[in-house]
């Protein structure tokens, strides 16, 4: 039952090296091909999709378009047989190459119209895709190591206790202390430190420094007394940072979604208006 | 007093052998320890759906029962039990039960004494709730259980005990109420893993104050004082609830004089055909004598009172033996089917007539044609096959068909997977015509922890027959008499070494079940080399050059029994069949040849490669070394994107059988919380109606239509996989695939149903099935888009690891 999962060239393999780059080969030849059509087959008139070579060009781009789209049902098709990096994998590959079709379709050529706005429209969401790609390929590792081993959950119930720390520490020094230390760690919990990372580095580092300089100020303080709050407050830096970067990764692996699918919708659109034209004025 | 009979605990079986008594004038008395009838089914969850398993099985006597509520049943007793006119005393908890002239004496919890001529012991096997027995306890405040914890609100709180259900009352109780928690460890790892990352959760989130090492040790003026690490501390309550598990009641029984076949958990009293127990007039029925479910509980109770009443009575599950004996030998009686197997079956011989009778229950008897097949190699299936008449034969190689040995009348097959839980090692067929006793695994693990011989007899045919294929090399069995004589089985626990590097070459080593792990000290640190799986033979290197000491150390990964044999009896053997030591070169052979790929495989590699002995010993830590299929997730390329977890919940009723959020993680791999498809599957160990099956093709499954929600499985499996969910649901009601696509987040991952203590009366247990109901294929990994996601067994990634991990 498991024999397509025992070979070793699909554990644990990224999309991106799905079988050796298999897609990347596929499309490599998928360029060439449509290279060799524009070179070969030079229209009697201005390059503008009109020909023999654009309008196979533009078949080809059209078919190509709309298969990478279907991928965004495909990907919700559950219980199939077929493993779904796979389709990733072609689907990347498959994408850039897309483009290229797309552009010797029109003779690289733009201008104010519908036709142009499709073009760009794919030009946007073949390169959020390729933004899309690359985040995929570097976040992950990056983000298991700043994670060292906590999750998001517990990530922030760290953060908590250690705000709850600092507080308590903070209450032997002078009211101006008590009250940074309250503004750099209340009220506590992730949402707090979404979108305020930079205000309250510096109101950490503000902290921290403020609890030294307690020592200067020669306010009958030893450094036994104020190590352990200035330490709460460098752990509390850290877990701000550390949480603070695994939010963004993961914002970043899903945001730049929100311009590749609606676009891909706008494209599709698009495209349906591109070939009713096209046929209409024929 | 002095009664006719005296029966203890108004369970199914008390019960009922007391509305039985009523009904045919025996003088009699029920005595039941708490103020209500059926303790046990009284504090199922309300509303709770009770299952009456086996369906199959006529009920006897007048105890009425039907599937349903368990108010329904508790309803209906209580009436029946009036109606008849059982005469019940209540708050009377029998502490003593002594012989005394022709009958017993009786003693009461509250000192009182009472003579019975018999007696029906039916406690059950829930046991005393452990008190906490501190000086100042007052029951307004002290409770031993949580009904409702909705109930409680704005209230200071103390939970003591950090076992499940001591972890679970102060997560339900936490939200509305301030929570400490008295734990006597050192943290919550007594616990499953899915409680104890909630827990630990909540205490690092000020969600409830947790005092480890700690133990309570006396009330006064509204506090609790509690010894903790830094001196005795003394917390203000308003409510104690204390979860101390519970004292098994074997104590009690063994006191009453009844004995016990072993020293085994599992093991219940030996028991006659009319259930009385080694003291004459001592009667058990119930789950204390083995019979888990309600109806066999009242067919025994009923059963118990008609003999002492002299009253004729069929045991119920006659007509259910005469249907499974019916296609094998039709027309036969029961009792001479039974007296055939009794005959034939060696094994089954030394049975009492309950105990064959009960094991005949869960067993089936086959008639083979010349050439039909028994079972194949690489199957699952774990049964053991006993020839009664005819003769089968072993292909142990399907290379050499010379080599076919044969099972003759009264002996076995089959005992390797039974023991190892893993692929069958050869293909058994019938040699001539042939009728055969197959007994099932949960029969035969009640066999074992109940009949030594038989535990016994499987023990010294397992050592002849690992010695005989291992080293056999083509000879007779008797020519390896020499080195059985010489073999010993020998347990060792997880993580205990069975070979230590630099020791002599004592003995060689074939591992009979569990797994154990090859190391080596290089550079001060231990290396894992290789994985030994059960079959395999280790400690054989030594034998090859005279003057070795030990090259590696051998671990065992997880509980595992070897053979050992002794060396001075294989260098005996290799002496006189030097062809052997091929065995052993070859051996050797394949773990070089393995470690020159993986040193190969490193240096030709730019990028370091991963710490492969930490990953397995993490591994291991986490009990992998007994899975045979395990989720696990490279976390260097999971984008987090939850697909596997959507795919699993769309391909079964909307409940994910996995959660990455509880799972555990280290070097860069996350082993989700899921089912390992475990070599010797825990959860199948006391379900009561056997729902849990492990399949030909290796996976472990509950069938639905079985379980009776009694969540045994969910306290039974290590490693918290199981959860208990009202099936049937709409995975994604509520957002259509175009709003969930816009939002470019893709499918949400549905919540993990985890208990909850209020409702839920069709609750059932669920786990991983491999996709069984899906296709076959493990619909999260084929969902993963990244390629981020297997699952396979733990051998086949340890070698991936090994042999050219990309280190990206
Ligand atoms: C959560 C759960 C769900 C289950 N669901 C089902 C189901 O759906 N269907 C099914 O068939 N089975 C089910 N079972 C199993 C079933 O409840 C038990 O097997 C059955 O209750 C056993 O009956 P019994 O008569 O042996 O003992 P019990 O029902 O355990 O009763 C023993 C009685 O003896 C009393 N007692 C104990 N010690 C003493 C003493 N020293 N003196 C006096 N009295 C004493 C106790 O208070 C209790 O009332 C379930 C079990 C559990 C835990
Ligand atoms: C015209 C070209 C393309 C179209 C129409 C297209 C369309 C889509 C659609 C509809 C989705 C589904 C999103 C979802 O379900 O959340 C998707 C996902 C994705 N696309 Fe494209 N795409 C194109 C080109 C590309 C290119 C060039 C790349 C990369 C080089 C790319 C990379 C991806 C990736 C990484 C995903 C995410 C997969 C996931 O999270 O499951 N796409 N694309
Ligand atoms: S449910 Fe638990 S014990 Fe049972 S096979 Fe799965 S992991 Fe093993
Ligand atoms: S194999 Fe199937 S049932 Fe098991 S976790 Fe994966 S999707 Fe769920
Ligand atoms: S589907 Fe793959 S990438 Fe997504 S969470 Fe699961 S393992 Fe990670």
């Amino acid at each position: 039952m498991l024999a397509s999962m025992n070979s070793t060239s699909t554990i644990h393999r990224s999309f991106l090296l799905w079988r050796g780059g298999y897609y990347a080969w596929v499309a490599a030849g998928l360029c060439v091909g449509c290279v060799g059509l524009y070179w070969l087959a030079p229209p009697a008139g201005p390059r503008n999709g009109g020909s023999f070579a654009g309008y196979t060009l533009g078949t080809v781009g059209l078919g190509l378009v709309l298969w990478l789209g279907w991928f965004g049902l495909r990907r919700r098709r559950y219980g199939g047989a077929g493993r779904l990096d796979e389709v990733l994998s072609a689907h990347v590959y498959l994408g850039v190459a897309v483009a290229l079709v797309a552009l010797l379709h029109c003779g690289f050529r733009i201008h104010g119209n519908v036709h142009s706005l499709a073009l760009l429209l794919l030009l946007g969401v073949v390169a959020s895709g390729i933004f899309g790609a690359a985040a995929f390929w570097s976040i992950p590792a990056r983000m298991t190591r700043n994670r060292a081993g906590m999750t998001l959950a517990t990530m922030s119930a760290e953060l908590a206790a250690i705000a709850v720390r600092c507080r308590a520490l903070s209450l032997s020094f002078p009211d101006d202390i008590v009250a940074l230390v309250a503004r750099t760690t209340s009220p506590g919990g992730k949402d707090r430190v979404m979108g305020r990372r930079d205000r309250l580095r510096r109101l950490n580092l503000a902290a921290i420094a403020q609890v030294q300089d307690e020592l200067v100020r020669g306010r009958d303080v030893t450094p036994a007394e104020i190590l352990p709050l200035a330490q709460s407050l460098t752990q509390h830096l850290t877990m701000v940072e550390r949480l603070t970067a695994d939010l963004r990764y993961r914002r970043t692996l899903l945001l730049w979604r929100v311009i590749h699918v609606p676009m891909t919708v706008a494209l599709v659109a698009a495209l349906a208006i591109h070939v009713l034209v096209v046929f209409y004025d024929w | 007093m002095r009664v006719r009979l005296a029966i203890i605990g108004s369970g199914p079986g008390g019960l009922s052998a007391a509305v039985t008594a009523a009904r045919l004038g025996v003088d009699h008395i029920l005595l039941e320890r708490t103020g209500h009838l059926s303790d046990t089914i009284f504090k199922y969850q309300k509303r709770k759906k009770v299952m009456a398993h086996p369906m199959r099985l006529a009920k006897l006597g007048d105890l009425p029962f039907a599937e349903g509520s368990r108010e329904e049943i508790l309803g209906g007793w209580t009436a029946t039990a009036e109606s008849q006119g059982v005469n019940v005393r209540y708050h009377a908890e029998a502490t003593r039960i002594a012989r005394q002239g022709g009958g017993f004496l009786i003693t009461l919890g509250d000192g009182a004494t009472l003579e019975a001529e018999t007696v029906v012991l039916g406690i059950g096997v829930q046991g005393n709730l452990r008190r906490l027995g501190i000086p100042g306890e007052d029951p307004a405040q002290v409770f031993y259980q949580l009904e409702d914890p909705d109930e409680l609100k704005g209230l200071r709180i103390i939970v003591v005990g950090a076992g499940d259900a001591g972890l679970e009352n102060a997560l339900a109780l936490c939200a509305a109420n301030t929570v400490t928690i008295i734990n006597r460890q050192a943290d919550f790892s007594r616990a499953k893993p899915g409680n104890m990352t909630d827990a630990e959760r909540a205490v690092r989130g000020g969600q409830i104050r947790a005092l480890h090492e700690s133990s309570p040790t006396r009330i006064e003026a509204g506090m609790l004082f509690v010894d903790t690490p830094t001196g005795e501390e003394r917390v203000p309550f308003d409510r104690i609830i204390a979860r101390l598990g519970a004292i098994p009641p074997r104590r009690f029984v063994e006191d009453c004089g009844i004995r016990f076949p072993s020293a085994d958990p599992a093991a219940v009293p030996e028991l006659s055909e009319t259930y009385e127990s080694n003291v004459p007039g001592l009667y058990i029925v119930g789950a204390l004598g083995g019979y888990t479910l309600i109806k066999q509980a009242i067919n025994q109770g009923h059963e118990v009172v008609c003999r002492i009443a002299g009253q004729p009575c069929a045991p119920a599950d006659e007509n259910l033996l005469r249907q499974r004996f019916e296609k094998c030998f039709p027309g036969s009686s029961v009792n001479d089917v039974l007296a055939y197997v009794r005959r034939t079956v060696p094994l089954l011989a030394g049975l009492t007539t309950l105990q064959l009778r009960d094991t005949m229950l869960e067993c089936n008897l086959h008639r083979f044609a010349a050439g039909d097949l028994v079972f194949r190699r690489g199957d699952y299936t774990n049964s053991l096959w006993n020839v009664a008449e005819g003769a089968a034969a072993v292909e142990i190689d399907p290379q050499r068909p010379e080599l076919r040995p044969r099972v003759e009348a009264g002996q076995f097959v089959g005992e390797l997977g039974l023991r190892s839980g893993r692929r069958r090692t050869a293909t058994v067929w019938a040699a001539e015509p042939t009728v055969m006793v197959e007994i099932s695994v949960p029969a035969m693990r009640k066999l074992l922890s109940s009949v030594e011989s038989v535990g016994q007899e499987l023990d010294r045919v397992a050592v002849r027959r690992l010695i005989h294929t291992t080293l056999g090399a083509g000879r007779q069995i008797a020519e390896l008499d020499g080195l059985i004589a010489a073999a010993r089985l020998q347990k060792f626990k997880a993580l205990e070494p069975i070979i230590t590097e630099g020791d002599p070459v004592d003995a060689l080593y074939i591992l009979r079940s569990g797994s154990a792990t090859i190391s080596r000290l290089e550079n001060g640190r231990m290396s894992v080399l290789g994985f030994v799986g059960a079959g395999g033979l280790f400690g054989e290197r030594g034998f090859l050059d005279v003057d070795a000491t030990r090259a590696a150390t051998i671990r065992a990964t997880v509980a595992s029994e070897v053979v050992r044999i002794e060396g001075d009896a294989v260098r005996a053997a290799l002496a006189e069949m030097p062809e052997m030591s091929r065995v052993f070169s070859s051996a050797v052979q394949s773990q070089m040849e393995r470690s020159v790929r993986a040193t190969l495989a490193n240096v030709t590699r730019a990028t370091p490669p991963r710490n492969i002995s930490a990953i397995t010993d993490f591994l291991v830590a986490k009990g992998v070394g007994e899975a045979t299929n395990v989720f696990i997730i490279d976390e260097k390329i999971c984008t987090g994107c939850g697909n596997c977890e959507s795919a699993c919940a769309a391909t079964h009723g909307g409940i994910s059988r996995v959660s990455r959020e509880l799972g555990a993680s280290a070097e860069g791999f996350l082993l989700p919380l899921a089912c390992r498809h475990c070599e010797t599957p825990h959860c199948m160990s006391h379900c009561p109606v056997d729902a849990i099956s492990r399949m030909p093709s290796g996976e472990v499954i509950i069938d639905a239509g079985t379980c009776i929600g009694c969540k045994a499985c969910v306290n039974d499996c290590p490693y918290g996989v199981i959860s208990m969910a009202e099936l049937g649901g709409d995975p994604h009601a509520g957002t259509n695939w175009l709003a969930r696509m816009m939002a470019g987040i893709g499918v949400l991952p549905p919540k993990r149903t985890r208990e909850d203590h209020h409702d839920g009366s069709a609750k059932k247990a669920v786990k991983c099935d491999l996709c069984r109901t899906a296709g076959g294929v493990p619909a999260c990994v084929t969902a993963c888009p990244t390629g981020a996601a297997t699952r396979l067994d733990p051998e086949s990634f340890l070698t991936w690891l090994r042999e050219g991990a990309r280190a990206s």
